[in-house]
C-alpha cells in the first residue's frame, strides 16, 4: 500500500474526516482544507488584562503583530479577515501579500497599484457576499463597481466567469451544498466563510461586471482612493490592509524594513481616511520598526497597537484539542490530544507541546512525524507506543538533546 | 398536571443565579453576539429560557422562539438544500415579522418565494433600522435535537444570517458535548454551564415536591417527602428532570402517601432523560436498545463516578472508545460527558439512577 493511502486510512481509522496535521503552513491548509481551516482557529491564551487578538485587531487604529515563523501569525490575519466579512460593521478587510512574487523592494506608487488591485479584490468579494436579491443595490452602486473591474486583475475576472456560468444553469445545479457559490473563492486565493446561494438577480449583477466596458483610468494611490470611494459608496466606512508575507522570500531585515517603508511612512495620512494598516511581521522586524516610529513618528507608535504572538502550554493544547475537533466527523467525545491516542504513561502531549517550544507548527509538523513514524512500523494499530517515540526521538536529536 | 418536559410556569422553580448571568449578557454591551446555555438533557436549559423569555422579554424584545427540530425536515439527512423545512420556515418568519412589527412597524413584508436565508437577511436588515434600548434576541431550542449535519445547515443558513449585522443576538440551548455549528458563530460565542452556575440542591427538589402536590391537592397539607426520598440510596435529588418523574410517581394513587419506588420507575425515569417524550408522550430522542441500555447500566455499575479512555475500553472489550459506535451514540446523545482530562462520567442524574435499579428486575 502507498504511504499515502496508509496514512489516509489510519487517519479514517481514528475517526478523523482529514488528516489535520498534513501541511502546517496556513496558506497550504486553506487550499487543502478550505472547508474545515477557520475550524481550526484557535486564539493564544492571553495575560488577563490583555483583550483578545481578534477584538484589538478590529479597532480603528493601525496595528504590528510580530512573531516567529510558524507560530500563527497568517492563520490569525486569515481568522481576521474571515471575521470581518461574517461579522458585519462596515469594516473591509483588505488582504495585501507582499509575496515570493514580489523580488524588488516597491516604491510608493508600485504598493498603490497593487493594493488598488487588492481593494478591488476583497471590494466585489464582499459586495457578492452581501447581495440580497430582496435588497439589490441600487445603480449607482453597480456603476461605481463597474468602474472597480478594470483594476482587478486576471484572476477576479476568471472567478466572475465561472460564477456567472453557474448561476445561468437553471436550479443551479453545481453550487456547493454547504457553502453555495463561495466555494470558488479559492480561483481568488481564498476561502467561504458563509453560505452564499444563487439567485437569477445576482447571475444579473454579476453578468454585468463580467461585461463591463469600463476602462482603467486611474492607476497607483489614485485608483486606491478610487476603491475607497467606491467602497464607501458600498456602505464600507473602514478599513484594514492586513498586510503579511513580508518573510516570504529569503529577505534579509533590512530589505524587509525597505519594503514596508513607503506604507508606514503613509500610515498617519491614511489613519487620516480610515484606512488602517494592519502588519503580521516577523520577530526580527520589531526592533526595526520600533526604532523607525521612535525616530519618525512617536505619537503612532502610542497610537498603534503592537502584539508578540507567544503561545503557552495551555494555549498549545487548547490549539490541538480543537484541531481534533475539527477533524472528527459528528458530536461525540473527540481527543483532548494525542494521550487518547496511545499507551499508557506514555505522555505524548506533555512530551510534545513541551518540545514544540511555543511553536504550533513545529507542534504539528512533529505530530505528522510520528504518524508517519507510526505507520512504518505498527501500520495496523491505533495506539503510539513506546517505541515509536523513542525512534521520533532519536530523528529529532536536536530538540531533545 | 406536570408533564416534567414541557415548560409550564407553575411548575417553575427559580434559578437565580442563572437567570442572573443570561440576564447579565442580555443587557451588557458585550460584542459576544451568541450566548450557549449549556447543560445535560433533563437538566431545565428549556424552563430557565422560557422563564427569561418572560420576564427580560416584558422590558426588551424577544423577537422570536426558533425549536430547531420543526424548522428541519427531521428525514433529510444528505441534502442541505433540503434540509429547511421551508413551510415551517415560512410560518415561523410570518409570526416573527408579525412579533417584530409590535416594536418596529416600518418593518415591510418579505418576498416569501426568495432563498430563506435571503429573507432572514432582510428581515435582519430591518431589525437594524429599529430604535430599541437593548439588542434584541432571538432564542434557540432543540439544537442538540437535529443530526450534525443539519444543525451546521441551520447554522449557516439561518443563525450566521440572523446575528450579521450585529442588531440581533441569540441564546442557543444544548447539550455539553453539542457544539454550535459554524465559525463565525463559535468566534462570538459566550458559554455559560448551567450546572456550574445553578446546581440543584435538595432543596430545589423540596420546592419542586411542594409544587406538584399542591397542584394535585390544592387544600391539602403538604407532607414532608424527605423519609420517602431516602429510599434512593445513590441519587441526589439533583436532576429536576428526575426529581419531576419520580414524585410524580411517587404520587400515583393515592394521595395521601407516597407509594414505595421500585427498579421499574428508575428505569422508566433513565428512560424519561434519555428520550425526554413530549406531552403526547412522544419521544424526542430515539430510544437506546436493550444492549445499549445493559451497556450503559455496566458503566454507571461497574466504572464509578469517573473513568478514563482505557478503563471504559478494558470493560467493554472496544479498541478506541472515540470510534466505538455505541460510545459515540452515548456522547452524542449527552448521556456521557467529558470530566476534567483525563476522565470521563455517566451524566449526573443518570448515573445513580442507574445504579438505584436491579436491571434483572425489568
Amino acid at each position: 500500500m502507498e504511504k499515502s493511502d496508509k496514512r489516509q486510512l489510519f487517519i479514517q481509522n481514528i475517526g478523523l474526516n482529514h488528516d489535520p496535521f498534513e501541511t502546517p503552513v496556513a496558506e497550504q491548509e486553506l487550499r487543502r482544507v478550505q472547508d474545515r481551516f477557520y475550524s481550526y482557529f484557535s486564539p493564544p491564551i492571553l495575560q488577563e488584562d490583555k483583550k483578545e487578538l481578534i477584538k484589538s485587531l478590529r479597532m480603528a487604529q493601525h496595528a504590528f503583530i510580530f512573531g516567529r515563523p510558524g507560530i500563527g501569525k497568517s492563520t490569525l490575519r486569515l481568522t481576521l479577515e474571515a471575521d470581518c466579512r461574517t461579522m458585519l460593521d462596515g469594516s473591509l478587510a483588505v488582504t495585501y501579500i507582499l509575496g515570493e512574487d514580489i523580488e524588488q523592494p516597491l516604491s510608493y506608487e508600485e504598493h498603490g497599484a497593487h493594493l488598488a488591485q487588492a481593494l478591488t479584490i476583497d471590494l466585489v468579494l464582499s459586495a457578492i457576499e452581501q447581495f440580497n436579491p430582496i435588497h439589490p443595490p441600487s445603480e449607482e452602486k453597480i456603476k461605481a463597481l463597474e468602474s472597480q473591474i478594470p483594476i482587478g486583475g486576471r484572476h477576479l475576472n476568471r472567478l466572475l466567469r465561472i460564477l456567472l456560468e453557474k448561476l445561468q444553469e437553471p436550479g443551479f445545479p453545481s453550487l456547493d451544498a454547504v457553502w453555495g457559490i463561495g466555494s470558488d473563492w479559492h480561483i481568488i486565493g481564498k476561502a467561504p466563510v458563509k453560505y452564499v446561494g444563487g439567485s437569477k438577480e445576482l447571475g444579473v449583477f454579476i453578468e454585468r461586471l463580467v461585461t463591463s466596458v469600463a476602462e482603467k483610468k486611474n492607476t497607483g494611490w489614485d485608483a486606491f482612493w478610487q476603491g475607497i470611494q467606491t467602497a464607501e459608496t458600498w456602505g464600507f466606512s473602514r478599513f484594514f490592509i492586513l498586510v503579511d508575507g513580508v518573510d516570504s522570500r529569503q529577505r534579509t531585515p533590512q530589505a524587509m524594513m525597505k519594503l514596508i517603508t513607503p506604507l508606514i511612512e503613509n500610515m498617519p495620512k491614511m489613519g487620516k481616511q480610515e484606512v488602517f494598516l494592519k502588519y503580521f511581521l516577523p520577530m526580527e522586524l520589531k526592533a526595526a520598526v520600533t526604532r523607525y516610529l521612535q525616530t519618525n513618528n512617536k505619537e503612532l507608535l502610542s497610537t498603534s497597537f503592537s502584539s508578540i504572538m507567544e503561545w503557552n502550554d495551555a494555549g498549545l493544547r487548547q490549539l490541538l484539542a480543537q484541531r481534533f475537533r475539527a477533524a472528527m466527523s459528528g458530536s461525540g467525545p473527540t481527543y483532548m490530544g494525542l494521550d487518547g491516542l496511545a499507551t499508557p504513561n506514555l505522555n505524548l502531549d506533555e512530551n510534545l507541546i513541551r518540545a514544540a517550544d511555543g511553536s504550533p507548527r513545529r507542534l504539528l509538523e512533529m505530530i505528522s512525524e510520528l504518524i508517519d513514524i507510526h505507520l512504518v512500523y505498527r501500520p495496523d494499530t491505533m495506539q503510539f507506543n513506546f517505541q515509536d517515540w523513542e525512534i521520533f526521538r532519536q530523528k529529532r536529536k536536536d530538540t531533545f538533546a | 398536571m406536570c408533564f416534567c418536559q414541557d415548560y409550564d410556569k407553575d411548575f417553575f422553580i427559580d434559578r437565580p443565579k442563572a437567570l442572573a448571568k443570561i440576564c447579565d449578557w442580555a443587557n451588557a454591551a458585550d460584542d459576544r453576539q451568541v450566548l450557549s446555555v449549556v447543560a445535560p438533557p433533563g437538566w431545565g436549559k428549556t424552563w430557565i429560557l422560557e422563564k427569561f423569555k418572560e420576564e427580560w422579554g416584558a422590558d426588551h424584545f424577544v423577537i422570536a422562539w426558533m425549536h430547531a427540530p420543526t424548522l428541519i425536515n427531521r428525514n433529510e439527512l444528505i441534502d442541505t438544500n433540503h434540509m429547511i423545512d421551508v413551510e415551517a420556515f415560512l410560518n415561523f418568519f410570518d409570526a416573527m415579522q408579525n412579533t417584530a412589527r409590535q416594536r418596529c412597524p416600518h418593518i415591510e413584508a418579505i418576498d416569501p418565494t426568495q432563498d430563506v436565508s435571503d429573507m432572514i437577511r432582510a428581515f435582519a436588515d430591518f431589525i437594524c433600522e429599529c430604535n430599541l434600548e437593548k439588542t434584541p434576541l432571538v432564542i434557540v431550542d432543540g439544537y442538540d435535537e437535529i443530526t450534525d449535519k443539519q444543525a451546521e445547515t441551520f447554522s449557516l443558513r439561518l443563525l450566521a444570517k440572523l446575528i450579521e449585522k450585529r442588531c440581533i443576538r441569540l441564546v442557543i440551548a444544548h447539550r455539553v458535548d453539542w457544539s454550535v455549528k459554524g465559525d463565525s458563530l463559535r468566534r462570538t460565542q459566550r458559554v455559560l454551564l448551567f450546572e456550574e452556575v445553578d446546581t440543584v440542591s435538595r432543596d430545589f427538589a423540596h420546592r419542586q415536591f411542594d409544587v406538584i402536590y399542591r397542584k394535585r391537592n390544592p387544600d391539602a397539607p403538604i407532607p414532608d417527602p424527605e423519609a420517602w426520598m431516602g429510599q434512593l440510596k445513590e441519587y441526589r435529588w439533583d436532576h429536576p428532570l428526575a426529581n419531576c418523574f419520580l414524585f410524580q410517581r411517587g404520587l400515583e394513587g393515592s394521595t395521601s402517601q407516597l407509594r414505595a419506588l421500585a427498579s421499574q420507575d428508575y428505569y422508566e425515569c433513565c428512560r424519561a432523560i434519555i428520550e425526554r417524550p413530549d406531552k403526547n408522550g412522544k419521544p424526542r430522542d430515539e430510544a437506546l436498545n436493550p444492549h445499549e441500555f445493559r451497556t450503559l447500566h455496566r458503566i454507571a455499575g461497574e466504572l464509578g463516578r469517573e473513568w478514563t479512555q482505557d478503563e471504559i475500553q478494558e470493560l467493554l472489550d472496544i479498541s478506541n472508545f472515540y470510534v466505538n459506535e455505541t460510545t459515540r451514540k452515548f456522547f452524542n446523545r449527552g448521556l456521557i460527558s467529558e470530566s476534567s482530562p483525563p476522565y470521563y462520567h455517566v451524566i449526573g442524574g443518570l448515573f445513580e439512577l442507574l445504579r438505584e435499579m436491579d436491571i434483572d428486575q425489568i
